[in-house]
Order: structure tokens, then C-alpha cells, then sequence
């Protein structure tokens, strides 16, 4: 009947920022702040909802106060008080800039504060800040710089690679595949690794733009031998890639088997998802969401059963995990550039299922999603990076949506929350740590792309920085409250 | 709507034409007649209008027919300057009738200059065979007798051509050749009575396409395209859209064949792209006629 599949491109008429192809300017991705490694367990115990038992004991510290905050009625007039508010904290950072990735974080110079990372588009590579514990950031970048061509934005991931106790930071470049930088915790890096990619699967014809750029970087131990391994995505057409390491942070081996040989992947994210002891992957696949089983460290197995195909490729960007519906069984959400956030429940058989729609006012898509309990009240909650209609411009907003334990489509937008729903360029990704050791999320999001240009609109964002960062005030707000009490 | 026609009387010289004018007054479900074995016409129905307004099946208003009859009036006046004008080759009459479109650029003097160079046809005679007018669209059915301009001394040809007007602010403008598809073609070689039971055909395969009913699509289908399509491909292909409104801009039968240009507000159905908005497409939906029933043509020919 010749009914033609909707492609990337022809997305990219209605969404005109970009997909993730490197032949289109805006395409982008990188990966959620999501750690997967030992060093970051300690960052996603901050950042994300899990079963420790540190993180249930802060829920509990914490669930009544933050419940007082929110007590008045609302009215047309005067909207509900929102139990948690954001202030602006990006004292240092960039004001300028693409920052087409989802930040990440990891505490680099070992003193106790979260430091950030990010990489921009057309720019001079990534760049590293060592945050202070109060919302204020100082460049850590020496030996960063990229001289030689302009970075594009992508992924990138704080982790010790080659087991000498301190950070590294990897990174996947859209247009130039995989870099290893080596770090000293004192802000100064060493590039051991530039632009891998599989040059061995390029056709004849000697394409290479096709299959350099990668778009998006995991780092774990997936084999268990004690060394940092790779899963990197394609901003093109090389698939999803899996790299064993040597524990040197130089010494890479891919190693095929059961994963996308072509699309590409805005994220990937390696998790156990199955509890069995081994990181699975869990991608933002061209085609839509993909679980990919790792079975013991030999190969992987599709595990995406009842994930979508849609029509359109390439709609989903961020994807996070969690436990949305407490059932002890790991959830995904994902961006989805038209639908805005979804969020897939995985059954007892590992099948996936759709909830309803997660955040029906989201009328103009998502791009950037993290997940984490937001308000410690013991629900895993979620921040969208998007828009919430059509309209061009720089329309776009960072939306905090409060879970309520039951992943489904009951989840409560917080329009009031001191997040910026309209006024923002358009976004690529959302980090969450806890910057300020307060004991609760903040959020970090990466703007600055190109906005589409509306007559008589406005020329520039509401807000001058470019790579955001929002400090949780709940704790003010509920020593405030508490006295009342 | 309302469909009009004026019958020229050909017994007369080219020079001057002999204006027989039928006028058919139609409304929406009000039919009328050609006569001089023409086949039997009635309006192309606007039916939601007709249905709505009981006097819309009444006997048209003397106001209607009026304004009718004016503009089938000053269409054959101009249409007869026009020619007359092509005849003297008085090109800047002919300018005052042409509408630029797109970023066409050209004034009186620079259209003479180019037709006194490049226009590639003399005009010597013409003659009236049917003016008929539907709306603010006008088509003036005629046969000339031309010779090629680098070719004097060659015997002139006679060929027919219907062109095609339209009324824009109150005047009639020759359709621009790059306009001429966005029309049907003549009444004067239409089939108006099929064309009505065509619309109510697509009524019916519209409301199939509303309830997802593609079985009952299917057996609205060409039987002879049912050998290279089969129903489940038929309908994996319609379950990507889902169906919400149309609006039909015009239906036009000659012969067993039919094309109804309609546009058609849809959206992708598809559950993870259900906020992308409603798109319209317009669509020439060829169909044809088999033993007196229409059916939706899967595979028209010239079609992939």
C-alpha cells in the first residue's frame, strides 16, 4: 500500500530542533545521571529512588515536615503552595552555550560536595566544575580542551576506568565517537582515548560520518572481571557497541553479540533490571525503548517485550529507572519528543507495560527526564525537560511531576514549584543530585539549543544561564513551616 | 451550490457568436436540465447546506437566479472579449483577463512586448460551444482555428479547448495554467447525475473509514485490485490513520471514472504519538465504475 514509516527526518519538519542523526544541526542526547558504577553508587543513592536502607531512613526523617508545606487550600487566586520550591543556582556556570547533554555528577575532588560535568554542542569540548556544597561552581577542566574540532554534544559519565580510586570522565561526542579522559581529583585530566568508534563495520564505500559519532555512554562492570566496561550509542547508524576494558582506561575491545548493529541510541543506562546480579542495558533505542538482558556477560538478550515501535524513529531521548509503582520490580520512564514522559512498568515476567499518560498537560513533548524523590515522601517523582504546547520560541520548561507510588497515570504536576515551565531555550537533558548536602534533589538541565524563530518573540531566554542548575529549598521551606506546627 | 449553463448556438460565424442561454438556476438537491442531448445535470450539492435550509429545496430565489445570471452574463462577455481580442491580437485587452501568480511579475506593456515575440499561435476564428459556470468558477468550452505563428503559410487546425475562469473580487480572470488542476473540468463534460451518487458512495466509504470498518472499505474497493491487495493489507494500511473529518471540494465523473478531490483532517493512530495534531491532506481519491456500482480504485493506473 506503500504506507511510508515516519522517519527522524521527517519528525523533524514538526519538532525542528533535531534528532539524533548526525546529519540533522540539533540532534543530541546523552545520558541520564544515572550512575552504574561503584563510585557512583554513592550518587545514585542521592539521586535516584532505591531500596537502601540510607535512602528509606532519609524518607523517614523527612515525609512530615515536607507534608506541612503544603496545607492551604488552593483558590483560582492564590494556587496551592507547592510542598517543594526551586531557586535558581548556577553561580559560575556557563551563560552561553549549547549543553546538549544530561549533566552529571559525582563528587570528583573527594570533598563531600557534588561536582558537576556537561559538554556542549559547538563547543571546545567537555567541561567539569567542582561545585562548593552551596549552589556555586568552579571550573575543573585542565586538559578538556578541544582544539581540534568543536565538540557536539552527547553523553558523558563520571567513573573511575582504569581502578586507580579517582574519577575519569567518558564521553561520547555525536560527531566523534568515544573520548577517555583520565582524572587526578584535583581538576586536571589526561585524554588516553580519541574519537573511538567501530571504524571495522564501515561499508566499502568508506562511510564514516555514519558510524563515528556516538551519542550516548554507560560505564559498568558488565563482565565481572573488575574492569570498566563501555556500551556506547550511535548518533547514526553503528548501533548500540559494547567495550570490554583492560582496566587501564586505554585499552578498549568491543565485543559484539546481540545488540543493534545499526539505529542509534540517544541514551543508554545500565542497570540490573532483572535483580540477577548483572547490568543490563537499557536503551533509548532509534526504533523506541529496548531492555537488553545481559546474560552473564557473554551476550545479551532482548528483554523489551511490550516496549513500543512507534511510527516515528527516534522520538525518545532521556530515560531513567526506578520503582515507580513499588512493586519491587524496575520501571522505565523515557522522554518521548511528541507524548511527552512515559513510564513502562515491568511485569513479574519481565514483559513491559504502558501507564497511562503520565503528564497530560505536556502537549509539545519531551526531551530530558530524571527520576527521584523529589519531596522524600517515599514516592519516586520525576523532572521533564520540554514544552507544553506547539508553540515555537523559547517556550520551553523544566516540569516537576510528584509521584504517588502507583506508576500510574496519577502523577501531579507542581506548575508552582520555582521551576521555569515556560521562558527557556530548548533543552537536551536533566540531572538530579543533591548539590547542597541538604538531603534533598536538586536539578540541573542542559539548554541553550536553537529555538524556532516566532515573530515578534522573544530573542532570548527568560534566564541567562545556559547550563541550569535549580537548588531544592524544601528544607528551608520546612524549618519555616515547622515552628507553625 | 448552484451549476449554470449556457448553450451557444454554433450556426453562426465565428465573428459573431450566437448566444443561446439556458440558465439552469440549480440549488443543492434542486436538479435541472440540458437540453440538445446533453446528459441530464443537477448541482454538485453542497447537502449538509441543502439539508439544513428546507427552503434550499425549494424553487431557487429570482435573487439566486439573478446573480447567476449576471455572472454567467459577464463570464460570456468576457469570455467573447477575450477571444475577440486573442482574434486582433489586441494583447492588452487580453492582460485585463490573466492573474499572476506565484512571484510572477509582469506589467501590460511587458505582457504585449512578450506576446507580440512569443505568443506561438494566430488565432484566426472561434466559436462558443458552452459556458457554464458553478460558484466562482467558470469554464467556456470552445473550438479555434489557429495556425503556428513560425508556420504562416500552414493550414489552419481546429482544435477544442474548454478554459477554465474563476471569479476573483467580482471579476472574471482566465485560470492561470499552474491553477488549472486545482479545478474540475467542465459540467459541460460531466456526468452530473453519477457525480451524485458518487458523493453519496463516499459518504458511505467515509463513514467506514470513521468506524474503522475495513471490511466494508474493502467491499467498496475495486474487485480487480483485490487480486494484488488483500483485506488485511488493506486494512494494516488504514489502521495508521485514524479518520476525523472531510470536506469535499469537488467530484468530477467522466465516463466510469471518478475523482472526488476531498480534504481529509486525520492524525497518526498510533499510541505513543497521540499529541501530534490533526494534519489535513488533500486527496484526488480516484474510483470507478463497474457494472453501474463505484468503487474506491486501490491502484488507479499511472499509480505505483
Amino acid at each position: 500500500m506503500g504506507i511510508a514509516r515516519w522517519t527522524c527526518c521527517s519528525f523533524m519538519l514538526t519538532a525542528m530542533v533535531g534528532c539524533g542523526s548526525s546529519t540533522l544541526p540539533d540532534s543530541t542526547a546523552a545520558d541520564s545521571n544515572q550512575s552504574d558504577d561503584a563510585t557512583a553508587i554513592q550518587t545514585a543513592n542521592q539521586t535516584q529512588s532505591s531500596n537502601s536502607d540510607s535512602d528509606v531512613n532519609e524518607r523517614e526523617d523527612s515525609s512530615a515536615p515536607t507534608q506541612t508545606t503544603a496545607v492551604n487550600a488552593a483558590t483560582d487566586d492564590h494556587p496551592e503552595p507547592s510542598p517543594v520550591t526551586f531557586t535558581l543556582c548556577s553561580e559560575g556556570l556557563p551563560t552561553s552555550g549549547m549543553w546538549k547533554c544530561d549533566p552529571v555528577f559525582a563528587d570528583v575532588n573527594k570533598d563531600g560536595n557534588m561536582d558537576l560535568a556537561a559538554i556542549p554542542r559547538l563547543g571546545d569540548g567537555p567541561q567539569v566544575w567542582f561545585g562548593d556544597g552551596a549552589g556555586a561552581w568552579t571550573s575543573a577542566s585542565n586538559g578538556l580542551m578541544r582544539t581540534e574540532s568543536k565538540s557536539c554534544g552527547g553523553g558523558l559519565r563520571l567513573h573511575d576506568v582504569n581502578n586507580d580510586d579517582e574519577l575519569d570522565l567518558v564521553v561520547a561526542d555525536h560527531c566523534a565517537g568515544v573520548y577517555i579522559y583520565l582524572g587526578d581529583g584535583a581538576g586536571n585530566w589526561n585524554m588516553v582515548m580519541e574519537g573511538m568508534y567501530p571504524a571495522d563495520i564501515l561499508p566499502p564505500s568508506g562511510i564514516v560520518e555514519k558510524y563515528r559519532g556516538a551519542e550516548s555512554i554507560a560505564v559498568g562492570d558488565i563482565d565481572k572481571d573488575g574492569n570498566a566496561d563501555l556500551v556506547v550509542g550511535a548518533s547514526d547508524d553503528a548501533g548500540i557497541r559494547m567495550y570490554l576494558g583492560d582496566g587501564t582506561g586505554a585499552g578498549w575491545s568491543r565485543r559484539d553479540g546481540g545488540l543493534p548493529e545499526a539505529g542509534w541510541a540517544t541514551r543508554v543506562q545500565l542497570e540490573d533490571m532483572n535483580d540477577d546480579g548483572w547490568l543490563d542495558i537499557i536503551a533509548a533505542y532509534s526504533l523506541g525503548p529496548r531492555v537488553f538482558i545481559n546474560e552473564e556477560g557473554a551476550a545479551w538478550k532482548d528483554g523489551s517485550l511490550g516496549m513500543p515501535s512507534p511510527m516515528m524513529g527516534g522520538i525518545f531521548w532521556g530515560i531513567d529507572v526506578a520503582d515507580f509503582n513499588e512493586d519491587g520490580r524496575k520501571d522505565i520512564a523515557v522522554a518521548n519528543w511528541i507524548d511527552g514522559p512515559e513510564v513502562y512498568l515491568q511485569g513479574d515476567d519481565g514483559m513491559w507495560t504502558k501507564s497511562p499518560d503520565v503528564f497530560e498537560e505536556m502537549m509539545g513533548g519531551a526531551q530530558g527526564l530524571a527520576v527521584g524523590d523529589i519531596d522524600l515522601d517515599g514516592h519516586v517523582d520525576m523532572v521533564v525537560a520540554g514544552r507544553k504546547n506547539l508553540e515555537g520560541g523559547f517556550i520551553r520548561g523544566v516540569f516537576l511531576l510528584l509521584g504517588d507510588g502507583t506508576g500510574g497515570g496519577a502523577w501531579k504536576f507542581l506548575e508552582h514549584s520555582g521551576l521555569p515551565v515556560t521562558g527557556l531555550a530548548a533543552m537536551a537533558g536533566i540531572g538530579l543530585a543533591d548539590i547542597n548536602n541538604d538531603g534533598y534533589l536538586d536539578v540541573a538541565a542542559g539548554s541553550g539549543l536553537i529555538v524556532e524563530t516566532v515573530p515578534n518573540g522573544p530573542r532570548r531566554p527568560a534566564l541567562p544561564v545556559r547550563l541550569l542548575m535549580w537548588c531544592n529549598d524544601a528544607k528551608s521551606q520546612t524549618a519555616v513551616a515547622a515552628p507553625e506546627d | 451550490m448552484s451549476w449554470f449553463h449556457a448553450r451557444i448556438g454554433n450556426t453562426v460565424g465565428f465573428q459573431t457568436c450566437a448566444l443561446t442561454l439556458m440558465l439552469c438556476a440549480a440549488l443543492p438537491l434542486t436538479g435541472c436540465s440540458k437540453t440538445d442531448g446533453n446528459p441530464s445535470v443537477e448541482s454538485s450539492p453542497d447537502t449538509t447546506d441543502a439539508q439544513d435550509d428546507p427552503a434550499a429545496t425549494s424553487e431557487p430565489t429570482t435573487e439566486v437566479a439573478a446573480s447567476a445570471s449576471d455572472r454567467m452574463q459577464r463570464l460570456t462577455d468576457a469570455a467573447m472579449r477575450v477571444w475577440e481580442a486573442r482574434v486582433a491580437e489586441d494583447w492588452a485587452v487580453v492582460f485585463e483577463y490573466q492573474r499572476l501568480v506565484g512571484d510572477e511579475q509582469y506589467d501590460v506593456e511587458q505582457y504585449i512586448a512578450w506576446s507580440k515575440q512569443n505568443e506561438p499561435f494566430v488565432i484566426h476564428s472561434y466559436q462558443f460551444e458552452d459556458i457554464s459556470i458553478e460558484n466562482d468558477i467558470g469554464w467556456v468550452t470552445l473550438k479555434c482555428e489557429s495556425t503556428i505563428r513560425q508556420f504562416p503559410n500552414a493550414a489552419p487546425k481546429t482544435t477544442a479547448r474548454i478554459e477554465k475562469w474563476q471569479l476573483i473580487d467580482d471579476k472574471w480572470k482566465i485560470v492561470p495554467p499552474q491553477e488549472y488542476d486545482l479545478h474540475n473540468e467542465s459540467p459541460y463534460v460531466r456526468d452530473i447525475d453519477a457525480e451524485n451518487v458518487l458523493r453519496e458512495r463516499f459518504e458511505e466509504s467515509w463513514q467506514a473509514r470513521l468506524e474503522s470498518d475495513w471490511t466494508g472499505l474493502y467491499q467498496m474497493s475495486d474487485p480487480k485490485d483485490h487480486a494484488d491487495i488483500a483485506e488485511h493489507e488493506l486494512a494494516e494500511a488504514k489502521d495508521l490513520t485514524i479518520y476525523i473529518d472531510r470536506e469535499i471540494h469537488w467530484i468530477q465523473v467522466i465516463g466510469d471514472y471518478g475523482i472526488v478531490r476531498v480534504a481529509i483532517t486525520h492524525k497518526i493512530n498510533d499510541p505513543n504519538l497521540t499529541k501530534l495534531p490533526a494534519r489535513i491532506i488533500m486527496k484526488d481519491e480516484q474510483w470507478v465504475r463497474r457494472d453501474g456500482t463505484w468503487y474506491l480504485d486501490l491502484r488507479p493506473e499511472g499509480a505505483n
